[in-house]
């Protein structure tokens, strides 16, 4: 399996977040920033996974909303959605997500490749990087998903949109 | 082809007849009260080339005769001759003579007889002239501009290059002739170099096949640093080879530079003089007045700025810079008004004295902009002045007599526009000679005088640019294009367009009215590339023909491209910015007043016209609109059509500044662009006609 | 006696082209097809300059200038390589192989003359 190869040495630190109740993880060195407070510009007929644009310090940034790529549904009213603003081959790309949690050190052994599909996540392993055990706190361990943030961002659908200028 | 020769003559024949053609369009232009030195440079390496060409490739006469005029140019370009009417009309039948030439050798044929002869004379003519110097006070002759009074030689002192070269050490075993380079670059004017032998190792350890040889040089030469460069092209690696320009004119030169010329001292030696100087920085420290910390970080800061002013100029003329500095300094007293008035703030007269500031600072700000994008500005006349002498050489190619008058050339527009609407100008106007002037006798036959006139014109009005091509040719023909566009499929079967919408079709890739596509407008851009060079700058085009009488393009265009002053308005929960120009005025109605026609299609009827109801919350998708029985309309008008668009709220005018989302996002139909608001919000900013383009679609997919 | 120059270039027409603007400014020349033969033709000719094409069949022209500057006789002489425009690092290759210029295709018999110039 290349996918464990490759993540071993490139991810260490990850950033955790939150997305529908489950823990997801992005590798810490494509994280530029999280923004809280941004007021997102919704753009007309927009993918709903790709609903608008943010302002960066006077920069327009796209925003990528993971609850509709991996169809999760809407996020409930009251979650105050947070903007992990990451730069993928030279773009900067905002993904909104339910929650930010932590920064954690991974042990490269410890993650595994995906498993075929038909697992707890609603979305396919093509997505997927890797999973990683986490030690839960009442002895029960929990299971970090971890994201391939390239494929996310060049994913055909995303690349269909970039190039659609005419 | 049988022989392989053939096809290399022809490109030489192409090539020469084009350089005779810029010898002629230059020679044409040159104002003769006041003639450009570069004008004279591009007719000596016009002539200069066709001469090595034509020897290249076994043309000697022509080679013979193109020296001729080469030489009668070269004191010329220098400056030790004048160009007078006279020489003028010599050269330009010098040029009329390589036409001929050229001609006559493409079909193998001699030189006829009569031209041979006028050729001769021509060539004693030249000569003849030789020996008047450039003031001579001659009645046509005007002393050309470049040297000043007094100076005697062909380059002016104080105008070149310092140059320190340090040869590449594999530069023997790369075989590279140094003593070729030099000569090469004594060439170029008035050269003298000392040698600096420092970097020779101990003579045990010399590699006879390395090269540890450096030069510094000083160039007095009126060529550009790029001829420099050119000589140095294959030695030049990073940073071995360093070349200043030598002060202006009218800068006063630094001490060493006097010492260099006048008593032969070598720059290194300067160097190492000033290297024994102690900077500013360590004298300060010395004498216990500043930590040497500071001096380094002073010292990084001036190094910043000096790469970044290094980086690009910009020329800027000095009022424009004058009236900034008075701007910033008017800016630094508001500033400690407002400091002044934050500390009594809560007092009557802390408050007054606020607004006040607050009001200055507004004015002060909107100058400051409007300023600091003034810098940005050239005059149209960039593009506009290359059209006298191409209208002029087109015409006689064509047989047509063509009168161009221009106006409002000191127009200003943005720098990136000037270079966009170079190549649609070009095509505009040669198609304008080409397509839209009739014949002589065809003119004659209409009664129309048999001189075609063709008025090029800028303004600026409302905060557009106008530019208009209008020729007084044969017009456009309705019923061709008409008929062209229904068998192409550019108009569907029975359609009725009106005058306006079918002169905008010859801009539609692939159309073209003339069977015959002439080998003049047939190269470069087409029309199709015109509209999308417009557009691209946020601007539109107008077209005005009238059989028989003539034709008027008009290419409207925003004021620069980065800022735009816009009518913000909500629509829904979001904000969206009008582009002022297209906004002609804004009414509140009750919903009775529209009407449905065509069962979805709304309708208005304002002062007898009926103009469509385009709701915005629908069109751009933000959820259904709520019925409040009122509607608040926003009149707008593009490319001819108007529409009222209905949104929620007027917020206010303000000038935005246009951020690209194709850069960022992807290309919106209905939308140009993005700003960022006061709030630190994005705006999206509409583009009106894109707009009535999505609304016809989504009727004609409906109905 | 002119000077003599090697023109090595596997496209015939290319070389034609080089071959008739160079005698036209009257030096002699010499042509070759690849670096191969132009191994075999270069020794012995006091060559004034050597012109060669980069990609050709046998032995491209990066080597052979590498080739040629490791004979004794071609130590000093003065190399151009042709190249494409686009093609900014094989004007770097070619330095560092020891060829002394490039001539940029495509190019007018005049820029080779100038060039030619520049290093004979």
């Amino acid at each position: 399996m290349a996918t464990t190869e490759a993540s071993s040495q490139a991810l260490q630190q990850v950033l955790c977040f939150a997305l529908a109740g489950e823990a997801y993880a992005l590798p810490i060195l494509k994280v530029r920033e999280i923004q809280a407070q941004a007021t997102i510009t919704r753009i007309p007929k927009a993918p709903p996974y790709m609903p608008g644009v943010i302002n960066l310090r006077g920069a327009i940034v796209p925003i990528l909303e993971l609850r509709h790529r991996f169809s999760l549904g809407a996020a409930p009213e009251d979650t105050r959605p947070v903007i992990v603003i990451v730069e993928v081959q030279g773009r900067t790309v905002g993904i909104r997500v339910d929650s930010v949690s932590d920064v954690l050190d991974l042990d490269p052994g410890s993650i595994r490749p995906a498993p075929e599909l038909g697992t707890q996540t609603a979305l396919g392993r093509e997505f997927i990087a890797g999973l990683a055990t986490l030690p839960g706190s009442a002895g029960t361990d929990s299971m970090l998903i971890l994201l391939d943030l390239d494929r996310l961002l060049t994913d055909n659908e995303l690349v269909a949109l970039e190039s659609a200028t005419t | 082809m049988s022989d392989p020769m053939a096809q290399f003559r022809t490109a030489f024949f192409e090539e020469a007849t084009e350089l005779a053609d810029s010898m002629e369009a230059t020679l044409l232009s040159l104002d003769l009260q006041a003639v450009e030195v570069e004008d004279l440079h591009t007719l000596f390496r016009a002539a200069h080339s066709i001469k090595g060409n034509a020897g290249t490739f076994g043309f000697p006469a022509i080679a013979s005769f193109t020296h001729q005029l080469e030489s009668t140019l070269e004191p010329v370009r220098q400056g030790q001759r004048a160009m007078t009417s006279d020489l003028r009309e010599l050269i330009l039948q010098g040029v009329d003579l390589i036409r001929s030439h050229l001609h006559h050798a493409r079909h193998d044929e001699p030189l006829p007889e009569k031209e041979q002869q006028a050729q001769t004379l021509l060539v004693v003519k030249l000569k003849e002239g030789k020996d008047a110097p450039a003031a001579a006070p001659a009645p046509a002759a005007v002393e050309v501009k470049a040297p000043p009074a007094g100076s005697s030689s062909a380059h002016r002192a104080g105008t070149g290059f310092s140059i320190r070269f340090e040869a590449p050490q594999d530069a023997f075993r790369r075989g590279v002739n140094l003593e070729r380079l030099f000569r090469d670059l004594a060439k170029l004017g008035t050269m003298r170099s000392w040698p600096d032998l420092s970097h020779l190792p101990v003579l045990d350890r010399l590699d006879p096949e390395d090269c540890h040889l450096a030069w510094d040089i000083r160039l007095e030469t009126a060529h550009p640093m790029m001829d420099v460069e050119e000589v140095f092209e294959f030695v030049a690696e990073g940073d071995n080879l360093r070349i200043q320009s030598l002060p202006a004119e009218g800068a006063v030169p630094p001490l060493g530079d006097y010492l260099q010329v006048e008593a032969n001292v070598s720059p290194a030696d300067i160097r190492e003089a000033l290297a024994k100087q102690k900077p500013l920085g360590e004298i300060l420290v010395d004498m216990g007045k500043v930590k040497p910390e500071a001096v380094g970080k002073a010292l990084e800061q001036q190094a910043k700025k000096r790469t970044q002013s290094e980086a690009s100029t910009v020329r800027v003329a000095t009022e424009k810079i004058d009236r900034l500095v008075n701007l910033v300094g008017e800016l630094v007293i508001t500033q400690a008004m407002l400091a002044q008035a934050s500390l009594q703030s809560n007092s009557m007269q802390g408050e007054e004295q606020m607004n006040a500031a607050l009001l200055q600072l507004d004015r002060q700000t909107r100058e400051l902009q409007e300023r600091v994008m003034g810098i940005r500005m050239v005059p149209v006349d960039m593009v506009f002045s290359r059209f006298p002498r191409m209208v002029h050489e087109l015409g006689r190619q064509l047989g047509k007599d063509v009168e161009l008058t221009m106006e409002g050339q000191a127009t200003e527009l943005d720098k990136t526009f000037i270079e966009m609407l170079v190549d649609p100008l070009t095509h505009l106007v040669r198609n304008s000679v080409d397509h839209g002037m009739e014949e002589k006798e065809s003119r004659l036959q209409s009664g129309k005088p048999t001189i075609g006139t063709i008025a090029l014109r800028a303004s600026s009005r409302g905060g557009h640019i106008y530019i208009e091509i209008k020729d007084d040719g044969r017009g456009l023909n309705r019923d061709k294009i008409l008929q062209k566009a229904l068998d192409r499929g550019i108009l569907p079967p029975g359609s009725h367009p009106s005058d306006e919408e079918l002169h905008l079709l010859i801009f539609e890739p692939g159309f073209s009215t003339v069977e015959q596509v002439s080998d003049l407008s047939g190269r470069g851009v087409g029309m199709d590339v015109v509209r999308q060079n417009v557009r691209a700058l946020g601007g539109r085009i107008e077209v005005e023909s009238q059989m028989g009488k003539g034709t008027t393009i008009r290419l409207v265009l925003p004021l620069t491209l980065a800022i735009l002053d816009g009518l913000t308005v909500r629509v829904a929960d979001e904000t969206y910015v009008f582009p002022l120009a297209s906004v002609l005025e804004s009414f509140q109605c009750n919903d009775a007043d529209v009407q449905t026609v065509k069962g979805d299609r709304e309708v208005i009827s304002l002062r007898g016209e009926f103009i469509p109801v385009v709701r915005l919350q629908r069109l751009l998708a933000l959820g259904s609109c709520q019925n409040t029985g009122r509607a608040l309309l926003v009149l707008v008008e593009s490319e001819g059509r108007r529409a009222a668009m209905a949104v929620d709220e007027l917020l206010g005018q303000q000038q935005v500044v246009i951020k690209s989302l194709e850069t960022h996002y992807k290309r919106v139909e209905g939308i140009s662009g993005a700003t960022i608001l006061g709030d630190g919000r994005v705006a999206l900013i509409l583009d009106v006609s894109g707009l009535m383009r999505l609304e016809a679609g989504a009727a004609t997919v409906e109905a | 006696m002119s000077p003599c120059i090697l023109t090595v270039d596997d496209s015939s027409t290319m070389r034609q082209m080089i071959t008739f603007t160079l005698k036209s400014a009257n030096f002699e020349v010499v042509e070759a097809g690849d670096g191969v033969e132009a191994l075999e033709v270069a020794p012995g000719k006091k060559l004034s300059l050597i012109i060669t094409d980069v990609n050709m069949p046998r032995m491209d022209g990066i080597t052979l200038v590498q080739r040629l500057r490791a004979l004794p006789e071609f130590k000093f002489t003065p190399i151009l390589v042709l190249t494409t425009e686009s093609d900014a690092s094989m004007k770097m290759k070619g330095k560092e192989a020891g060829a002394t210029g490039w001539i940029v295709k495509p190019f007018s018999p005049e820029k080779l003359l100038e060039v030619v110039n520049k290093v004979i």
